[in-house]
């Protein structure tokens, strides 16, 4: 695959915290960069189709809620089933199509 | 030290002790390495609130195993006898928990064993008075770093919060041990990804987010991966692999795939070719790995103004004169060690005969057995 974006979140998976005064991203600033990184680097309408695994099936259940758009197809690997208060974050049933088509793969 | 028994490296080498250790040999083994790394007292420079925190309240948690002279020679000994003689381990062993036979030495056992060597309980009067300090470590380590408040509804991505985490507050302990090999294998990483796999680099300087991109073909889709915590991944690996190639083909019905021959005049005739012949050499053995994983530590260290036999010494909780350092380094990694650079180090720690070896108290022991 020649077209690859690999997403490494802070202070997960032992990346270690950096010094500096950044907090911790929330939810939304996580979205916020990652589709602020999508729009300068991959061309539109080309399709962009999301992997996750575990703790990154909840950052991808965030971003497909709340910008359903993005990604043309996701996969689900391990996913994280039952997260206390944050069942929300799965992908709504009446989330368009093109979401939803993942469940075919 | 409850806190730092959290510690996800720690909790997974206890883990490992098997509940019952029959006759395995790796149990002392396991036992002493998760001693001493569990004795770490000088960490490493990058952990700045915990060094702060131990050079603070290190008068009364310091490890009161032995003296300092002992564990300055009993490191390259308990090491090179383990290595050598599992079984003069196994006696040592079994003499620390009170002559029980091995067998009989349960993975509570060993975990209480680790918590009252490493917490001093000699030191205290009474439990209470432990579990009282105990709860005041926690109290002290709080979370690194400071969350955002730009987003109350959803922060389940911020480690350590009310909803990822339901108990008391739990940061990482890494001791420079473990913190310098993984940077090792980080950086292997990020060469292979920058230099090999022609990846860029870019972090979010907002959210610290690190991407790693790769789009040289905008015609093409674009696959974006998000990882998990740990390592639970691997057994996924071919199937990522398989789904990536699955996608490449899907977009490339008439694009011939590589052959082996294409692909060598790719990685040789484009950028970075020396990286891309290095690549081209084969799978890494083992033997391989280990010398690079242990080049690339070595770097770490010099980074960090250290060197191998800082890193050795930061397992001691003493600060052994530099000659015993070199020779616990040489006696220690060098393979095998010389009797000349024992009797050496022997001869330099003769004299301080005020070691102690702490054993556990024979009511503690009582009342964890079984």
């Amino acid at each position: 695959m020649k077209n690859v974006i690999l997403v490494e979140f802070p202070g997960i998976s032992g990346l270690p915290l950096r010094d500096s005064d950044v907090p911790y991203p929330a939810s939304s600033e996580v979205t916020a960069s990652i589709l602020g990184h999508l729009k300068s680097t991959v061309a539109p309408d080309t399709g962009v189709i999301a992997v996750a695994h575990s703790f990154g099936t909840m950052v991808l259940s965030s971003i497909v809620n709340t910008h359903p758009k993005t990604f043309s197809r996701c996969v689900y690997l391990d996913p994280v089933s039952f997260f206390g208060g944050a069942t929300s974050l799965w992908p709504s049933l009446f989330c368009p199509l093109n979401v939803r088509i993942f469940l075919k793969w | 030290m409850i806190g730092l028994l959290r510690s996800s490296t720690l909790a997974y080498l206890l883990s490992s002790i098997p509940q019952h250790t029959h006759e395995s040999t790796h149990a002392p083994l396991l036992f002493i390495i998760t001693t001493l790394i569990m004795i770490d007292n000088t960490l490493a420079n990058q952990h700045a609130q915990q060094t702060k925190y131990l050079q603070t309240h290190r008068t009364h948690l310091a490890p009161t195993f032995s003296h300092a002279s002992w564990r300055a020679f009993s490191f390259p000994t308990f090491s090179n006898l383990v290595s050598s003689h599992p079984e003069i381990a196994v006696r040592m062993i079994q003499h620390a928990f009170y002559d029980t036979p091995l067998n009989e030495i349960s993975r509570r056992n060993a975990a209480v064993a680790l918590r009252v060597l490493f917490t001093g309980y000699e030191l205290y009067e009474s439990l209470e008075t432990f579990e009282n300090d105990v709860k005041e470590l926690c109290e002290m380590i709080k979370p690194l770093g400071t969350y955002s408040e730009r987003d109350t509804a959803l922060n389940f991505i911020r480690p350590n919060n009310e909803i990822t985490c339901h108990g008391p507050l739990t940061p990482l302990y890494y001791p420079l041990i473990v913190s310098a090999p993984r940077y090792a294998v980080r950086l292997l990483s990020n060469v292979f990804l920058a230099h090999v796999q022609q990846y860029i680099r870019r972090t979010c300087p907002d959210t610290n987010l690190t991407f790693w991109s790769r789009v040289t073909d905008v015609n093409q889709p674009t696959v974006v991966f998000f990882h998990g915590i740990g390592l639970g991944v691997i057994p996924y690996l071919g199937m990522i692999t398989g789904f990536l190639r699955y996608v490449r083909e899907r977009s490339e019905r008439n694009h011939k795939m590589g052959d082996a021959r294409t692909k060598r005049a790719y990685l040789i005739n484009e950028r970075n070719v020396r990286a891309k012949r290095a690549y081209l050499i084969g799978e890494l053995n083992r033997y391989s790995f280990a010398q690079l994983v242990l080049a690339l530590v070595h770097i770490r260290l010099k980074r960090l103004g250290l060197s191998l036999a800082c890193l050795i010494c930061s397992i001691l909780p003493c600060s052994p004169p530099v000659d015993v350092r070199t020779h616990i380094y040489w006696s220690s990694l060098s393979s095998p060690p010389t009797n000349a650079c024992s009797r050496s180090l022997r001869s330099q720690v003769r004299g301080r005969e005020e070691c102690h070896f702490g054993r556990i108290p024979r009511h503690i022991w009582a009342a964890t057995s079984g």
